[in-house]
């Protein structure tokens, strides 16, 4: 299993994280990694001031996780948007990453 | 009482009459909606479990519930896939079929009035399946496995103007796409009658349907639709007409292969336009409102195909298959569909035509035209839709972390 701790911070309240709202993605990912698992919990907080979310998702293995970072559907629709809404609006990103 | 073919509500009235319902629709001004076993579609699909089944294991089962719940099997085979599916899977696990009855306008295959045409796929192509399909299907049958017997009818004898009677169209069709249809749904097997007679249970199998499915607001949908539930009982075994597919006595098996159509597209998520709801692609998809009709019946083959795929691992795509008979044609006359074209040659066709306009018309001018497909075709009426199991609220929040 493994354990991704993902750290977002924005500048300020005023602007959401990224979510995809398609329901097409949302379906896909869902068929991909959730129904078989590979995705096995995720969790949210955010800090007090609401600027930092703190998203800790367990996944069963690196494999499951390598599959999400090798399909290409997952890097068009969610990946690259995601990134480049954060550039955009100046939302920080650090991953930590641990086997447990 | 069993309701082979469902009934429909007007208000608070139960109609088992499609015709009847339509024009009681049309009076009160309002629609009418069609029961097929809600409620045990509804507590079945709550119920849900068989995820990890595989489509073939539902098909045996279903098999050994029909064989287990009659003493002989006539399988209603057209070469298409549905039932092409049913006979292969009786075939493969060894589950004793008795008997395949098949209609065909036999009387005018041996009259040269089409020549086999295997790149034609067009429904006026439609006898082509006859030679190309049918007929070997049959012969491999006979060779192979000469214990089903094998019986077919010609349903062009009874193509007469004393055919089309009031009782006909008001009480026991359902739907009237074609004078062909109508003829073949009143076309019967003998044995079934003479086994019936005899006090034998007495099954007659129709390959209806294959699932409908729908995607709308992120959560997948089961529906079906009355044009597919049209079979006529044979008179003689009122209670022997089974669906195979689409069944109160097993509707785990309509569920389960609407579940693998939707994984599909879950997996394909370029196709999921498709079988999005009509209401999104007219606000969201440009160029949805002005398709033409072949580009919605293009669709429609491609659902199809999908389905196929999906749900019939038996087939082979490379058979050959025509388009179905659809109603905007032509410019044809009342009740006649492309495929019919070779009736003409009958000496009684002509009068069978104006008998059936003449009945015909007198409903159809009762129905109110938002009740109507086309000019002579009633409107589909879908079932509820019943929501599947495959979505949760989860993977909005889990999309998140990908970020």
């Amino acid at each position: 299993m493994i354990k991704f701790t993902k750290i977002l911070t924005r500048p300020n309240a005023s602007i959401p994280f990224f979510e995809s709202k398609d329901e097409v993605v949302i379906a896909y990912f869902y068929y991909k990694f959730i129904r078989t698992k590979k995705v096995i919990s995720d969790v949210k907080t955010l800090s007090d001031d609401k600027l930092v979310l703190t998203s800790v998702s367990e996944w069963a293995s690196v494999e499951d996780y390598l599959d999400l970072l090798t399909n290409e559907y997952c890097h068009v629709n969610i990946v690259v948007p995601s990134k480049e809404y954060n550039t955009k609006h100046n939302i920080a990103l650090k991953v930590t990453v641990e086997e447990i | 009482m069993s309701y082979l073919n469902g009934y429909y509500f007007v208000d608070r009235e139960v109609i088992e009459s499609k015709v009847y319902a339509l024009i009681k629709a049309s009076e009160k001004n309002t629609r009418a909606t069609w029961w097929y076993y809600n409620e045990i579609f509804d507590n079945a699909n709550e119920n849900f479990k068989l995820h990890d089944a595989s489509v073939e294991a539902m098909y045996r089962q279903r098999a050994l519930q029909l064989r287990e719940s009659y003493d002989y099997l006539i399988l209603n085979y057209s070469g298409g896939a549905d039932s092409h599916n049913i006979l292969i899977t009786f075939l493969k696990n060894n589950i004793k079929l008795d008997h395949i009855f098949v209609q065909w306008p036999e009387r005018l295959m041996e009259r040269g009035l089409y020549v086999p045409n295997a790149v034609d796929k067009s429904n006026a192509n439609f006898h082509s399946e006859w030679d190309l399909v049918l007929k070997k299907d049959l012969e491999w049958l006979a060779q192979n496995h000469p214990e089903i017997k094998i019986e077919i009818a010609d349903w062009t004898t009874t193509v007469t103007d004393k055919f089309y009677t009031d009782d006909l169209f008001a009480n026991t069709v359902s739907n009237l796409p074609s004078i062909a249809r109508a003829q073949k749904q009143h076309t019967f097997s003998a044995t079934e009658g003479q086994l019936a007679l005899a006090g034998k249970r007495v099954a007659s199998i129709f390959g209806v349907d294959k699932p409908q499915v729908t995607f709308a607001d992120g959560k997948w949908f089961m529906s079906f639709v009355d044009t597919a539930c049209m079979a006529g009982a044979n008179p003689d075994n009122p209670n022997g007409t089974e669906y195979f597919y689409i069944t109160p006595m097993m509707p785990e098996l309509a569920i389960h292969q609407a579940h693998k159509v939707a994984e599909w597209y879950m997996a394909h998520p370029e196709k999921i336009y498709l079988v999005r709801n009509k209401k999104f692609r007219r606000a969201n998809e440009p160029g949805y409102n002005d398709m033409t009709y072949q580009q919605h019946y293009a669709e429609y083959e491609e659902i199809a195909e999908i389905v196929k795929l999906v749900c019939y691992p038996y087939w082979n795509f490379d058979r050959f298959q025509a388009a179905k008979p659809f109603s905007q044609l032509d410019n044809l006359k009342l009740g006649v569909r492309a495929w019919d074209n070779i009736l003409t040659a009958l000496p009684t066709f002509d009068k069978a035509q104006q008998a059936w306009e003449y009945h015909w018309k007198s409903y159809l001018e009762k129905i109110d035209p938002r009740l109507m497909r086309s000019r002579d075709t009633v409107a589909v009426c879908r079932s509820r839709y019943y929501e599947l199991n495959l979505t949760s609220s989860a993977p909005v929040d889990t999309i998140n972390i990908v970020s």
